[in-house]
């Protein structure tokens, strides 16, 4: 099957998903190292990421997997700047093929890296510190098993404000996780909550001090990780058909769809063309002008 | 092994026959998989054709064979076998769930692996003397809530509990398959098929094919999928308790 990403990209996912293992401990980490971008993931980094679950699958040694970043902040979601080859020079918009790749192969779908980590047969673990936005709020925090919060993480739909439409809002899995209202509230407005308020909601299962969370964590899966692996296996057969009689096999497609066609109005944000302009920032940038500026010009009214 | 031709929208995946299949060939299944899902991936395709390179299309395998195949799958179901045959990223989730339309042509007797790729499939053609029997006495991960959708729920009961095999007219009353071919006429009857489905645009294909996912997932096909390494885990019990066959016996 084609390979996406750009020479870079493909050429870097190797030293920026990096992966360790203590066969004594029974314990791999699969660790994010992009901390200059946050971390955001490229499409190449995204499925380097599925596959190295699906190694440590294979692996008799490994009974817990750890996900965790490098830097200030576990993750910032998906690159969303990243020419992965994905429209054909001509083409108004990528094909539906492509697009339904995309998201079946390289995000949620059956084959994405989102269910490679929620329908895994080891034990996964969140180490999460810092932003946890977008993409690695609702296919890495809400679908790894258990969740180490640092009080000041930033975690939620952060780029709804902008991008739309939102997807964590009907993702059946955030709902039954979080709670129908507050998967609303972050899906809609876009507010980030708290590693407190994810202790609260039932996201994480513990929340330190961002100084104790990497202690904490690994407290934690070598407790779990010294446990018999058939029992381990047996409790994870049970997560994982309780996963699919909840249905989370079913994929939030109505997303795919409606991002396929999403135009917007000339007085809202296109943040996919500042984007291209000026980078990620320049493209906040210009819409906390734009917000700025609608908001003086209701005043002067 | 296997061979994959394509021509005007139409991908043509060629097999020597679907047996290693039925008794779990890990590489054999993942070879295929591969074919298909390449052939998914590309925007120059809509439809693909599986067909056999001749005779039967999944001639049945021994009960030694079987027995064979379910001690060596033992150590593996939670593992290779699983994500060989059962996974999402398996065979069968790749065809049922395939981004383009899946057509398959079959000739003789289909058992296993053959019967459960019709099931997986969107189209069947057959020939006139094909025989379908039941894939759930070889395969674990044979999905009963698909059959049931294809053959409705009773027929379906029937198929698995009886074990016997369906000829193609008893396969066609029964919603199994869609074109009976007459001699020599069955890559010609699939061909037409899927040049049929050829001249609807990409665009409708891609997103039909969504639909129907989500359709047969409304359902739960997905979730009887997800439940295939308990069926494989219960089926030890029973190949345990089977006696070892003389090597070559008959089913």
């Amino acid at each position: 099957m084609k390979q996406y990403g750009n020479a870079e990209t493909l050429r870097r996912a190797p030293e920026q998903v990096l992966y360790e293992k203590d066969a004594g401990r029974h314990i791999a980490w699969i660790t994010l190292n992009r901390p200059e971008k946050h971390n955001a993931m490229s499409v190449p980094m995204r499925v380097r990421l599925a596959e190295l679950i699906h190694q440590s699958e294979q692996d008799d040694e490994v009974r817990v997997i750890v996900i965790r970043g490098n830097g200030k902040s576990f993750c910032s979601g998906n690159e969303i700047n990243e020419d992965w080859g994905q429209r054909v020079p001509g083409q108004r918009r990528m094909s539906l093929t492509t697009a339904n790749r995309y998201a079946t192969d390289m995000n949620y779908g059956r084959q994405g890296f989102s269910q490679a980590i929620s329908r895994c047969s080891k034990v996964t673990i969140l180490q999460l510190h810092g932003y946890c936005a977008a993409a690695a709020y609702f296919m890495i925090a809400t679908r790894t098993d258990l969740v180490i919060v640092s009080a000041d993480a930033k975690i939620g739909a952060l780029e709804a404000r902008f991008l739309g439409p939102a997807g964590a809002v009907s993702a059946i899995h955030i709902n039954r996780i979080i709670g129908t209202k507050a998967a609303r509230r972050a899906g809609y407005t876009a507010f980030p909550f708290t590693g407190e308020d994810a202790y609260r909601l039932g996201l994480a299962c513990r929340c330190v001090p961002a100084a104790e969370i990497e202690a904490t964590t690994n407290r934690l899966a070598g407790e779990i990780a010294g446990k018999p692996a058939e029992l381990l296996a047996y409790y994870k057969a049970r997560v994982r058909a309780a996963e699919g009689l909840f249905d989370t096999s079913v994929r939030e497609i109505t997303g795919l769809l409606f991002s396929h066609f999403l135009q917007a109005e000339k007085d809202e944000a296109h943040f996919w063309t500042n984007v291209k302009k000026s980078g990620v920032g320049g493209a906040l940038d210009a819409d906390k002008a734009r917000v700025a500026a609608a908001s003086k010009s209701r005043e002067t009214k | 092994m296997i061979a994959v031709t394509q021509a005007d929208a139409v991908a043509t995946i060629t097999l020597p026959d679907c047996r290693p299949l039925s008794v779990h060939d890990l590489a054999y299944g993942l070879e295929l998989r591969d074919a298909i899902r390449d052939a998914a991936d590309s925007d120059d395709i809509k439809a693909i054709v599986i067909r056999s390179s001749g005779g039967d299309f999944s001639p049945a395998a021994s009960l030694a064979e079987l027995a064979a195949a379910a001690q060596q799958r033992r150590d593996k179901i939670w593992s290779a076998w699983h994500a060989a045959y059962a996974a999402s990223s398996g065979l069968y989730q790749n065809v049922c769930f395939c981004k383009k339309v899946v057509i398959t042509a079959v000739s003789g007797q289909c058992a296993g692996a053959g019967s459960f790729l019709v099931l997986c499939s969107d189209l069947t053609v057959a020939t006139s003397d094909a025989t379908f029997e039941s894939p759930f006495a070889a395969l674990p991960e044979a999905n009963l809530v698909l059959a049931a959708l294809t053959m409705r729920l009773n027929r379906a009961k029937s198929w698995l509990l009886s074990g016997g095999a369906l000829t193609a007219r008893e396969a066609f009353d029964a919603g199994l398959i869609n074109v009976i071919a007459q001699d020599g006429e069955l890559d010609a009857r699939a061909l037409k098929l899927a040049r049929a489905v050829t001249r609807m645009p990409l665009d409708g294909v891609a997103m039909s094919k969504i639909n129907v996912e989500t359709c047969l997932d409304a359902q739960g096909v997905g979730r009887e999928f997800d439940m295939a390494g308990f069926y494989a885990v219960a089926m030890q019990r029973y190949w345990d308790a089977v006696p070892a066959p003389a090597a070559g016996a008959a089913r």
